[in-house]
């Protein structure tokens, strides 16, 4: 009978449907671009490209790449927003944050996933025959001294200067363990904890970092000593900074590392051609590489606010301080004649992030690093190690050297940290150099709040951020906050 | 002949004393009075007649059986024989019809124990709303709904009962016969948003039942834990003669809501001069007349005036130049159907030309819809739908793009003209940092459009295995295709950067599913009346998605090929997950009166840990009081009602991305160092399904034979395991992964009411009401000292969910001027440093607490009168963009609303409302305080109609059988309790996720409202 036969195909057909119904392997599932955690480093070239990950946000906008080089600006006498602005920043200009203020977490939040990634190539779970070739040591040297330079930002921005408390117990989070997302919430080390886990990164990375590099994106020794001059002089180890420092020095005339020369200057800051006279330059110890394809864009280059077009312009010098340099000066040519409409007295735009080039706007590798600045953390050293006068003969060398007039007299460190402010005025210097010689910020003019800041305000140490408050039971506000 | 067989039948049943065989008479009325022509069936029967003149009919049917009846325009019902003469039958009141579910399982509403609505095709036919979404906002009890843009095709935040969930989208599920078509979660890859519902045809559903209870939504399973929407497509009907629909609806349309009043050139001139004459430049000091530059206000504005390089003759309205004159909406909509005795039909198709606000932007769809239904005999049933949708928009970049025009037109100074003197677009005189953003230049060059094709389909089956027991199978999908494509030229704008850009993303997103289930189904000695099911569902759900995008174009085209090849970018991904389950339900009814349901199911879902598998389930039952013999005569409906069950929800399944939850992944990429290998994913192997625990306690009662009806339920939904992004500290690296963590109440009541007040002669008035309450609390969670803020409203345990955390704003110092803020939440203390003020929970959120609908309908002869009002009251809303621009002068390059200027601090003003303006203003008081916190409380005339009916007076002339025509208002009105309030409290944002964009209002497309003259033919 013709139902029947209906009756018993649909009774098959629900018969099969359950039996394929059985099959749970449709519900085990990977994703197609993805590999899981515990597979996805298995030799020293994943190890590598770990490290790039690594490389890529110790250098992110919310690090080295921007944030690092702009807060010390605006935290300083240097430069200020523009009352032309469109909202950047304004809030560091001011000075005016919270521990809720997103610029407060975002340098933070930045530096510690720096220390996160380099974690996984530290911790690499692999064949000791593997982890012990030089390759895969001078990759876990890298990471390490990425994690020990995102440590020192740390310890410089969030915990009061060693000047002031060497013993402090706010130090920072030191974070030296295998990544996985359901690790306990850390305390804060003390100061000194927090130094030496700078210090044993460092040096650890110092034994196997490689001695040159194809380009000036990566880390090498010289590198690490020159991170090792800064932090010890920031912990006022004078003779280690100047040895470091020296070491630095040495490498100048190697080919790979050398000073920019004074015909080659304003190029190495303001020429159209990236690639010929700008980027991977011997005087450069470590810059961010940005280009056509791989670049922080009209939002957060540096060139999106310091230049001058663009939406976000912004960011000006003090005529003041442009006045400072003699007009043979070989540097005064990298200040422009004006600034923005609305500010009294009218700001002025520099030209060490030229927005233009031939490849293209935001394209511009941001350099960190330069050899130059061995120099002066050599001559800090001196000044405070007893050798003020050969720091201050040095420095008036330097002076002259770039067309100044080298007049300095008095007290070395004030011209060494003087002549500092004048070279490397917009690279990121001058709030760190204030906090660790204990000098006050005084903003003379263009200054919203915060005009006039001891050495001893709470405003030197950045407060913890209120989401690591709220998420840590172990952590502590830093006193004042 | 027939009324003659009819008495002796009736003499014949005397005799026997028992219930046979009848001929069963009624009249058949609509609101338009007696229905002529309506074609009356007995379902499952092969009897069939039509009514005449008067609505009379007759037919031969039983005590029991259930009388199918349809219109000449194909509305049907469904009414129960109780007896010989079923008197005056209405096919327009509201009574809730028997709702087809998953798996062949039926609810029938006399046996109704859990809370569900049923929204009728007449509120989604020729309404000018692009996605059907749109049309449930106030026409369900505890529904609410809100915009997160009027751009046609946007994403919506509808809630049923609050919000159920941490994560993924609050919407509930949407089903389009037997489908699971997802959430109307954005799936747009470029354009600003796009909600998968708008490719859905309002004009082709037949119902939409919202099922709001674990007795419903338990059906349904995983994702249904939000609530379940039943969309069911227009079908044809057996034996009926072929019938021809056409139907138009043109409508113009205007900002619903909008009192933001942005300055004009002289209000901004006046406003800057006034914030630079109170700020000393040389000493940072504050305070009115300050700047020693100048010497008085006139001298400061016209310094102002220099200083903005104005032209003195421009006064430019941003907010026009971007509009068309005006915005329209164009529907027309064809329609046949038609069956003969084994087969029915219907084809459909519509097109819908929206023409927006916004210069340049337009929603096309076009669709076509097809129902066939075919039976053989009475034991198997086959049916085919088939719905077709292409729609053709074109909208604006992402919200935050300094490109968006509805952001840019607030950017740019009323000071500065669209064009130059000679004709030709401004592109330089903007303002600082605007060259080259003129938006109406933009809008003519630059575009991001999307072309999105979608095919529902779906096939079932119903055979009668044996007597009672029915074998169903449904198989169906969704095939979705998107082409997208945003467009900068190499003139203007972001384009200059760039030298020109072409960004291409093509989407195509699968979901099919397949129900299997055998039901038993069968009434024993007439009063036990049993049905047991038994089934398996498969879900499957894939994404893939191919992108590229070149710059530097060798030619200012929209196209891939003339980018530089040098730097082209070019990826792809998929994403994929699925769901096994298997359910039984069992209910039983006991003479009508007493109903019992059982259900069980257990679902398997791809996305989560280990342990894939739930087993969830509900219990129910239903007592229809009314139908006892001790019932008071009083009451012609009277049952009491309740259920309870725990439904497992899985609330990122419908967000394309959170697929492989599970997995810590780490994944290969490129930057500027090379080959990278990174984190790309945190995964929780623990996670499991979040448990929604639902109660509902309902009572209905009806008089005067249903003319007054009432429904009251009362819910307790508590959700635990709820899966929560748990934040990782960042000095771990930051970031979050998914875990069971937290639990979330939701309490209320709703209230349902229809009436017919008036009905004498030829007038009827039908008034129908809803109203309801809701709470939502963040209960249990990991942490109790834990506070996640998201765009200033918190998820902290024992606060409402999503309640606004968020500075106290203390009004202005009255001798200074100067902001001040609460220090705490005791509000003892002022403080005029923002840093010295603590933020603390405002006790409101954005969810409203109570809702309210009614509606009214007059009829009279061919005239009738509807009035739709909805109202949500005790919420919140926040203007995100004054809460940036309107810094007090802390930026003087944005163009303010006016109250800057009028109830500004001055010393002759002393009690304004807002604070002293002052140029480079650096008390951060834009910053989020409740300074920009309004009540949401509003009443909207959501509908207004006025139509007319021919009938068939042009039938015998041209064969018209019907004419009908109308003038429509939607969204014409509003009552807004917060003076204060400048933005439609119907607005969210588009820039957060999920809940989170509930309540802002910032640079998305304004909500509309449209007055619209309609016509409709039968033929």
């Amino acid at each position: 009978m013709k139902f029947n036969r209906i009756s018993k195909i649909a009774l098959m057909a629900a018969g099969l449907s359950f039996m394929f119904s059985c099959n749970d392997d449709r519900l085990d599932l990977l994703p197609i671009l993805d590999t899981p955690a515990d597979q996805a480093i298995n030799d020293v070239e994943d190890m590598q490209r770990a490290l790039n990950v690594a490389y890529g946000s110790i250098g992110s906008t919310g690090a080295m790449g921007l944030n690092g080089l702009v807060y010390p600006e605006l935290m300083s006498d240097n430069a200020f927003v523009s009352l032309t602005n469109d909202g950047y920043f304004v809030g560091v200009n001011a000075m005016n944050w919270t521990d809720a203020s997103g610029d407060v977490s975002a340098m933070w939040g930045a530096f510690y996933v720096a220390v996160r990634n380099a974690n996984i190539v530290i911790y690499a779970d692999l064949p000791a025959e593997i982890l012990n070739t030089p390759e895969a040591q001078a990759v876990i040297a890298q990471a390490k001294a990425i994690r020990g330079m995102a440590y020192f930002y740390l310890y410089q921005y969030y915990s009061p200067s060693p000047d002031l408390d060497a013993n402090s117990p706010y130090g920072i989070v030191i974070n030296n363990m295998p990544y996985e997302p359901g690790n306990p919430p850390l305390a804060r080390s003390t100061a000194p904890e927090t130094v030496t886990a700078i210090l044993s990164d460092l040096n650890d990375a110092l034994a196997y970092a490689p001695d040159t590099a194809p380009n000036k994106y990566t880390f090498t020794k010289t590198t690490v000593n020159f991170l090792l001059a800064k932090v010890y002089l920031y912990i006022k180890d004078n003779q280690k900074a100047m040895q470091h420092a020296n070491a630095v020095l040495a490498q100048a005339g190697s080919g790979f590392y050398n000073f920019v020369s004074n015909d080659d200057y304003l190029d190495y800051f303001t020429s159209a051609d990236n690639t010929g006279k700008q980027e991977n330059r011997p005087e450069t110890i470590w810059e961010v590489p940005q280009d056509v394809n791989f670049n922080f864009s009209v939002n957060a280059h540096m060139g999106a606010f310091f230049a001058r077009t663009g939406q976000h312009r912004s960011i000006l010098y003090r005529p003041v301080f442009k006045d400072t340099f003699a007009a043979s000066d070989i540097r005064k040519p990298l200040f422009e004649n004006s600034g923005l409409a609305g500010d009294d007295p009218a700001g002025v735009f520099i030209k060490k992030y030229q927005r233009t080039n031939d490849e293209g706007p935001f394209t511009q590798n941001i350099k960190v690093f330069r050899m130059t600045e061995a120099k002066f953390l050599l001559w800090e050293a001196m000044a405070k190690a007893g050798q003020g006068a050969d720091a201050l003969a040095a420095v008036n060398d330097f002076a002259v050297s770039r067309g100044g007039l080298g007049n300095y007299s008095g007290d070395a460190l004030t011209a060494v940290l003087t002549e500092k402010q004048k070279e490397f005025f917009a690279e990121g210097t001058r709030f760190l150099d204030l906090k660790s010689n204990s000098l006050p910020i005084v903003k003379v003019s263009n200054c919203p709040s915060n005009c006039n800041i001891p050495a001893s305000d709470k405003l030197f140490v950045m407060p913890i951020p209120f989401g690591e408050l709220n998420l840590n039971p172990n952590m502590v506000q830093t006193p004042g906050w | 002949m027939r009324t003659k067989f009819a008495f002796l039948s009736a003499l014949f049943l005397l005799f026997m004393g028992q219930a046979l065989f009848a001929q069963v008479t009624g009249k058949v009325v609509d609101d338009f009075g007696p229905v002529a022509d309506a074609e009356v069936t007995v379902r499952g029967g092969d009897e069939s007649t039509f009514t005449d003149g008067n609505g009379a009919f007759s037919i031969d049917a039983k005590v029991g059986d259930v009388l199918v009846i349809t219109d000449i325009m194909g509305t049907s019902k469904d009414f129960k024989v109780g007896k010989a003469n079923m008197g005056t039958l209405n096919l327009s009141a509201l009574v809730l019809e028997e709702v087809k579910l998953v798996g062949g399982i039926k609810v029938d509403p006399a046996q109704k124990i859990g809370a569900y609505d049923v929204v009728k095709k007449e509120d989604f036919e020729l309404t000018p709303v692009a996605s059907i979404d749109e049309v449930l906002n106030g026409r369900v009890a505890g529904l609410t709904f809100s915009q997160n843009s009027g751009d046609p095709g946007s994403t919506n935040i509808i809630t049923i009962r609050g919000v159920g969930s941490f994560i993924g989208t609050p919407n509930p599920l949407y089903v389009i016969d037997g489908v699971v078509v997802g959430k109307g979660q954005d799936t747009g890859q470029i354009i600003e948003s796009w909600n998968p519902l708008a490719s859905i045809d309002p004009n082709a559903i037949e119902s939409v039942t919202v099922l709001k209870d674990a007795s419903g939504t338990a059906l349904y399973g995983a994702r249904g834990a939000n609530g379940v929407i039943v969309v069911t497509t227009k079908k044809g009907k057996y034996n009926a003669k072929t019938r021809f629909n056409f139907s138009s609806d043109m409508a113009v349309q205007s900002i619903a809501y909008d009192k933001q009043d942005w300055m004009n050139a002289d209000e901004f001139l006046r406003w800057g001069g006034m914030a630079i004459y109170n700020k000393n430049p040389n000493t940072g000091e504050v305070g009115w007349g300050v700047n020693p530059n100048y010497a008085s206000m006139e001298d400061a504005i016209a310094g102002f005036k220099t200083l903005k390089n104005y032209d003195g003759v421009t006064d430019e309205n941003w907010q026009d130049a971007v509009q068309r004159s005006q915005a329209s909406v164009k529907t027309y909509n064809f329609a046949v159907s038609g069956g003969g005795e084994n087969t029915s039909f219907r084809f459909g198709g519509s097109y819908y030309q929206n023409k927006p606000l916004l210069l340049e932007s337009n929603f096309d769809r076009y669709s076509v819809n097809t129902a066939i239904d075919h039976k053989i005999k009475d034991r198997l049933t086959l049916g085919i739908n088939l719905n077709f949708t292409d729609v053709e928009h074109t909208g604006v970049s992402d919200g935050g793009a300094f490109r968006n025009p509805w952001l840019t037109n607030w950017y740019i100074l009323p000071i500065y003209p669209v064009y130059n003197e000679d004709g030709t677009f401004n592109q330089t005189n903007l303002g600082p940092g605007n060259d080259y953003f003129n938006p109406v230049a933009l809008q003519q060059v630059d575009f991001a459009k999307a072309s999105v094709k979608t095919w529902v389909a779906s096939t079932n089956a119903e055979l009668e295995l044996w007597k009672n027991l029915y074998a169903t199978t449904l198989i169906g999908g969704q095939f979705q295709s998107m082409d997208e494509k945003e467009y900068w030229g190499p003139e203007l704008g972001d384009g200059r950067n760039y030298n020109g850009m072409v960004d291409a993303a093509n989407t195509r997103i699968f979901d099919w599913n397949w129900t299997n289930s055998l039901s038993y189904r069968n009434v024993f000695a007439e009063k036990h009346d049993l049905a047991v099911y038994g089934g398996m569902e498969y879900q499957e759900h894939t994404f893939k998605v191919l992108r590229a995008n070149v710059i530097d174009l060798s030619e200012p085209k929209p196209y891939l090929n003339y980018g530089n090849a040098d730097n082209y970018n070019a990826g792809e991904d998929e994403l994929m997950w699925t769901q096994y389950s298997y359910f039984g339900r069992a209910n039983y009814t006991y003479d009508g009166k007493y109903s019992v349901v059982g259900q069980l199911r257990r679902d398997a879902n791809s996305t989560l840990g280990k342990t894939k598998q739930g087993v969830f389930w509900s219990v129910g039952g239903s007592w229809n009081i009314a139908r006892e013999s001790f019932a008071p005569e009083v009451f012609s409906t009277f049952m009491l009602r309740g259920n309870y069950g725990e439904i497992g929800n899985i609330p990122y399944a419908d967000s394309w991305g959170p697929q492989y939850n599970s997995l810590t992944t780490f994944s290969t990429g490129e930057n500027g160092y090379g080959v990278t290998l990174g984190l790309s994913r945190l995964g929780n192997e623990f996670l499991k399904w979040e448990t929604s625990k639902q109660m509902n306690l309902g009572l209905d009662l009806g008089f005067f034979n249903d003319r007054l009806k009432a429904s009251v339920d009362v819910y307790n939904k508590r959700t635990v395991d709820a899966i929560y992004p748990k934040p990782i500290v960042m000095s771990n690296g930051g970031a979050s992964t998914m875990f069971n963590v937290g639990e979330i109440k939701n309490e209320g009541y709703e209230i349902v009411v229809t009436s017919t007040p008036v009905k004498a002669g030829d007038f009827r008035w039908n008034l129908d009401a809803n109203f309801s309450y809701n709470k939502n609390t963040v209960g249990k969670m990991y942490d109790s000292e834990v506070r996640d803020i998201t765009a200033s409203r918190a998820i902290q345990e024992g606060h409402l969910f999503g309640e606004y955390f968020m500075y106290g704003w203390a009004g202005v110092n009255p001798e200074t001027g100067a902001a001040q803020w609460w220090t705490d939440e005791t509000k003892t203390e002022t403080t005029e440093v923002l840093t010295e003020a603590e933020r603390f929970y405002q006790k409101t959120s954005p969810f409203p607490t109570y809702l309210g609908g009614l509606r009214s309908t007059f009829t009279y002869k061919n005239w009738s009168l509807s009035a739709y009002f909805t109202g949500q009251f005790d919420f919140s809303v926040m203007n995100r963009w004054q809460n940036y621009v309107n810094g007090d002068g802390s930026s003087i390059n944005y163009n303010q609303t006016s109250e800057m200027l009028y109830d500004a601090w001055s010393p002759d003003n002393p009690n304004a409302s807002e604070p002293i303006q002052v140029n480079g203003n650096s008390s951060s008081s834009q910053l989020p305080s409740s300074r920009w916190l309004r009540k949401g409380d509003h009443i909207r005339l959501k509908d207004i109609k006025l139509a007319y009916s021919f009938g068939d007076k042009f039938k015998d002339a041209v064969g018209i059988d019907n004419l009908t025509i109308y003038v429509r208002g939607v969204n014409t009105w509003v009552w807004i309790k917060d003076k204060k309030l400048q933005f439609d409290p119907e607005s969210n944002s588009n820039a957060y996720s999920g809940w989170a964009g509930k309540g802002l209002y910032d640079y998305t497309s304004p909500i509309m409202k449209s007055f619209s003259f309609g016509i409709s033919i039968d033929f």
